[in-house]
């Protein structure tokens, strides 16, 4: 195994480890308590040891300090204050920085100093401390622990060092007694020295209670066979001395369970004053119950028993696009054999086209499997933010609280990292522009606080995520001039508010989006509609002045494959997404009128919708000038409607999404391409996007 | 061996470095892609129109399940256009980790050169936009220019910016 | 008399190499194999446990394995891995 293996995987699984020790770090802050100081303990335990054995001899030595300032916090020597957080999310970022950059020698002096500055103050409190605990309530009872640990054979891989974590497991406490299995250790010449074979069973005497023990094994638990039993019980019974009172607890242990009465229990007390039998015993012998109960309530068992096998795989998501495209493949083939479907004769046709259906069934299942593997909650990234947000707001000197909502949402794995960058840059927005700071905000009769919410949920086969501020809302007076200053539009042009916000995001707007100077940070909101769009989403935002501002992104949920009409206009085919499609028609010549100023429109059912000449649109040949001798497909986008005038309706099938790069067109009536069964290229018309230049147009 | 003298010999080494080019042709000229910048070359297709592109953007092709964009490249050059026939190919060339075709005139041989034969290119002796040049070479008794695909393709989204904010005005 | 000198950092990035390193050094004729924990400052289960496969090969072949230079931290290793019993 090269030694770039453990390096990768440490270097994988640590960026995990690093985020999840941000987040919590941040909540220690906001909401300090035990979990929170143990979790960020084991973290910086685990880093440790892989930097160790990955080679990181710096993140190694630093971690160590680290740890051993964290213990003293977790035994509440060092109480928890913003100073101490802010010097562990210093020592965090440190680390981040050795691992992916490289260390930064001056910093790491500078912290190790902090930390033992920390250290040192505390233990003069320490020595205070631990006199108060002599004085005070006995210490915790002492208790025996019989562990089993049986190590996956590839363990090494993961970096992980079972001496190690047998280390801090016996520094829990003193080992009664210990065997070593090494029955599936081969012989030397055969064995492969990065496996692992050895396992072990471990008497353990112990002050704590098992929590900790099984706290030692929290990351291993999963894929490795621990097992813990608390035979406290049994020892004592054992030991002698003790024992009536040990046999008295088993009893009562018992009454607990229900498997003996308190009558029952009385008995066999008297019977053991007299004849001095083993309480077990005696339940036994007199039928009170089995053996098996009577066992399990004297070893008060608490097995932790996990199956060999992870229940969890990594999968590299480079693997899944892979499944997805073979799918995808897959997909156009079907509609291929579908043609010759259609060739046959009945009889073969049909039969043919049956099995297909059923195929078809199962393709989109396979598809929806595969696409839910890929989805992951966003919670975590929303998290993320957090730590963004305090800075920022610290840098700008604004108060800022975030919510989260709606994190259980789940998405697709490479739409959440895409989705990253513009979503830090509309939360920077927000902050920058946003939210006033806290003294406006208090002359507004505002809380001081600014809150910004990142909201995220499903609807109609879409994920919404919306950035939501409590702010000074988007004045479009200041976004008119500054548009007339950049020369985007013209002194007299009279726009709606909707189109003066649109402003915001063309090219050549930069991050003004109310009041305030251009911040010039170069990257504009266009650059962030652009990314959006990339992944087939929307952008859109809705503001009140003086109430606040939000930001609402739309994305697609399934990103492969849709199902869609097929549509001819002259000699191009052209896609309609199902969902956006109403009903289709043959409008009658009557049913056509023109509205002054608005164009054409066309009624359907009892409502006047306007009519799109599709080849008009796209200054493309068309066999049908008249409606009412092609055919209309009403669709539909949010609340607006449209018939799109076509040649003919060719079919309806599964397709396949392939995108189209942004340099290509500049329509935003296209949202993506897709190849037929026959090779040919189809276009994929973005129902809203078609609908946004026609009423710009209109206009 | 000092510093400098060593940044004479990496110099050196990087001007008699030898690369080969397909060149096309274009008109009467010739001209020079990296052949290490190229895909493939297909013979002429059916390319499907998108509505709505600059002018020398022909259109998309499916290349074995790749849907690729197709761009004239006598139009690019704002040269007259011409009638495809048996001898018009599509370069496929790979751009910035996007593919791109350019339909040619014809194809023509592989050939090597050195960097130092490359020289620069004289304003007026091109017909097309210096910036789309790295420079002219000789090769045998013909002239090829060595054209940087990078910036034709940048220079493509240039365009598409500057028409967006045309439209807005 | 083949001995081996452990490096400062011997775990399981380099533990093959003293796994071959121990192969090689119980051809050599001797009738101790020694192996040196002086220069030793990193080092993980992996090493310990091709050190069990190879003590029992020792045994095996009638040689001794011998260590050499363990610290007090080497030591509770070795009484962790079965290696040596408590006194």
């Amino acid at each position: 195994m090269a030694e770039n293996t453990i390096r990768d995987v440490f270097l994988e699984e640590a960026k995990e480890i690093l985020r999840h020790l941000e987040t919590d770090l941040i909540q220690l802050e906001e909401n300090p308590n035990d979990d929170v100081v143990h979790r960020i303990f084991r973290y910086v335990h685990t880093i440790k040891g892989s930097a160790g054995i990955s080679g990181f001899e710096d993140v190694y030595g630093f971690a160590h300090q680290l740890e051993n300032m964290l213990d003293a916090v977790r035994n509440k020597q060092i109480p928890i204050t913003k100073p101490l957080v802010d010097l562990l999310l210093e020592s965090a970022d440190w680390i981040a920085e050795a691992i992916y950059e490289s260390p930064d020698f001056d910093r790491q002096k500078l912290l190790l100093e902090k930390l033992e500055s920390y250290q040192i103050s505390c233990a003069e409190g320490e020595s205070k401390l631990a006199d108060e605990r002599r004085n005070t309530v006995p210490s915790a009872e002492i208790r025996y622990f019989r562990i089993h640990l049986s190590f996956r054979s590839n363990i090494f891989e993961n970096g992980i060092d079972p001496l190690a974590i047998i280390e801090d497991l016996v520094s829990l406490g003193s080992v009664e007694n210990m065997r070593v299995h090494s029955e599936k250790l081969p012989p030397f010449m055969e064995m492969d020295p990065e496996k692992c074979y050895l396992e072990w069973t471990i008497l353990l005497k112990a002050h704590c209670p098992p929590k900790k023990i099984e706290e030692v094994f929290l990351f291993v638990k999963d894929d490795n066979v621990i097992s813990i039993e608390d035979v406290t019980d049994d020892f004592a019974v054992f030991e002698g001395g003790k024992i009536e009172l040990k046999e008295r607890k088993i009893g009562e242990i018992l009454v607990r369970r229900g498997i003996l009465t308190e009558a029952e229990l009385d008995e066999v007390l008297a019977i053991q004053h007299k004849t001095n039998k083993k309480i077990g015993d005696i339940i036994i012998e007199k039928g009170f119950a089995d053996e098996k109960s009577v066992r399990q309530a004297l070893g008060d068992q608490r097995k932790i028993q996990t199956r060999i096998q992870a229940t969890t795989v990594r999968v590299e998501t480079k693997k899944l696009d892979t499944l997805l495209n073979l799918l995808g493949e897959i997909v156009i083939s079907q509609s291929s054999i579908a043609r010759i479907a259609d060739e046959l004769e009945e009889e073969h046709g049909y039969r043919l086209k049956n099995a297909l259906y059923g195929m078809d069934r199962i393709t989109r299942e396979f598809q929806e499997q595969i696409m839910a593997i890929r989805m992951i909650p966003i919670g975590p990234t929303f998290e993320q933010f957090r730590r963004f947000v305090r800075d920022v707001a610290v840098e700008v000197g604004k108060e800022i609280k975030l919510e989260i909502r709606g994190g259980e949402t789940e998405l697709d794995k490479t739409v959440i990292e895409q989705i990253n960058d513009p979503l830090k840059h509309m939360i920077r927005n927000a902050i920058d522009h946003g939210i006033e700071s806290p003294l406006e905000r208090e002359r507004c009769g505002k809380n001081r606080v600014g809150t910004i919410v990142l909201n995220a949920y499903h609807q109609e086969g879409n994920v919404f995520i919306e950035i939501i501020d409590d702010g000074r809302g988007i004045d479009k007076e200041a976004v008119r001039r500054k548009a007339i200053e950049r020369g985007i539009i013209k002194g007299d042009e009279e726009l709606t508010d909707r189109q003066l916000q649109e402003i915001i995001f063309l090219p050549g707007f930069s991050t003004a989006t109310s009041v305030g100077e251009l911040s010039g940070r170069g990257v504009g909101m266009d650059v962030v509609r652009t990314n959006i769009e990339a992944l087939r989403g929307t952008v859109e935002i809705y503001s009140i002045p003086g109430k606040g501002t939000t930001f609402r992104i739309k994305l697609p949920l399934t990103l492969a494959i849709i199902e869609g009409m097929i549509v001819r206009v002259g000699k191009n085919v052209y896609i309609i997404p199902l969902l956006s499609i109403v009903e289709s028609l043959q409008p009658k010549k009557e049913t056509l009128k023109t509205v002054e100023g608005k164009g054409e429109v066309i009624l359907v059912r009892d409502e006047y919708v306007p009519l799109v000449r599709l080849y008009e649109h796209f200054n493309i040949a068309a066999d049908c000038v008249n409606p009412w001798e092609s055919l209309v497909v009403v669709v539909e986008s949010g609340k607006t409607k449209i018939g799109i005038m076509v040649d003919d309706l060719v079919g309806q099938q599964q397709i396949v999404i392939k995108s189209l790069d942004h340099f290509i067109t500049k329509s935003r009536a296209l949202s993506g391409a897709a190849i037929m069964g026959d090779g040919t290229v189809a276009l994929i018309i973005d129902v809203h996007g078609l609908v946004g230049e026609i009423v710009s147009v209109g206009d | 061996m000092n510093a400098t003298q060593k940044k004479e010999a990496m110099r050196e080494n990087e001007r008699s470095a030898v690369k080969q080019y397909v060149t096309f042709m274009i008109g009467n000229e010739y001209y020079g892609v990296e052949v290490l910048k190229v895909q493939e070359i297909i013979g002429m297709t059916q390319i499907v129109y998108v509505p709505n592109s600059a002018d020398f953007m022909k259109g998309v092709i499916n290349l074995r399940g790749t849907v690729v964009p197709v761009v004239d490249m006598r139009k690019r050059f704002r040269m007259p256009e011409r009638e495809y026939d048996m001898f018009t190919v599509i370069i496929i060339v790979e751009v910035k980790n996007r593919m791109i075709g350019m339909i040619v005139d014809s194809v023509s041989d592989v050939v090597e050169m050195e960097e130092s034969e490359i020289q620069e290119t004289p304003h007026f002796a091109v017909k097309i936009e210096t910036d789309y040049i790295r420079g002219m070479g000789q090769v045998d008794d013909k002239l090829v220019i060595i054209l940087d695909i990078d910036k034709i393709l940048s220079a493509s989204d240039l365009e598409k910016m500057n028409q967006d904010v045309e439209e807005a005005k | 008399m083949p001995q081996i000198i452990l490096k400062e950092d011997i775990s399981i990035t380099n533990v093959r190499k003293l796994h071959a390193q121990l192969a090689e050094a119980i051809e050599i004729d001797g009738e101790d194999v020694i192996v040196d924990f002086t220069n030793v400052k990193r080092t993980d289960l992996s090493v310990y446990q091709v050190l069990i496969a190879f003590a029992r090969e020792c045994r095996r072949r009638r040689r001794i394995l011998k260590i050499k230079g363990a610290n007090p931290k080497v030591k509770e290793q070795l009484l962790l891995c079965g290696m040596i019993r408590p006194r």
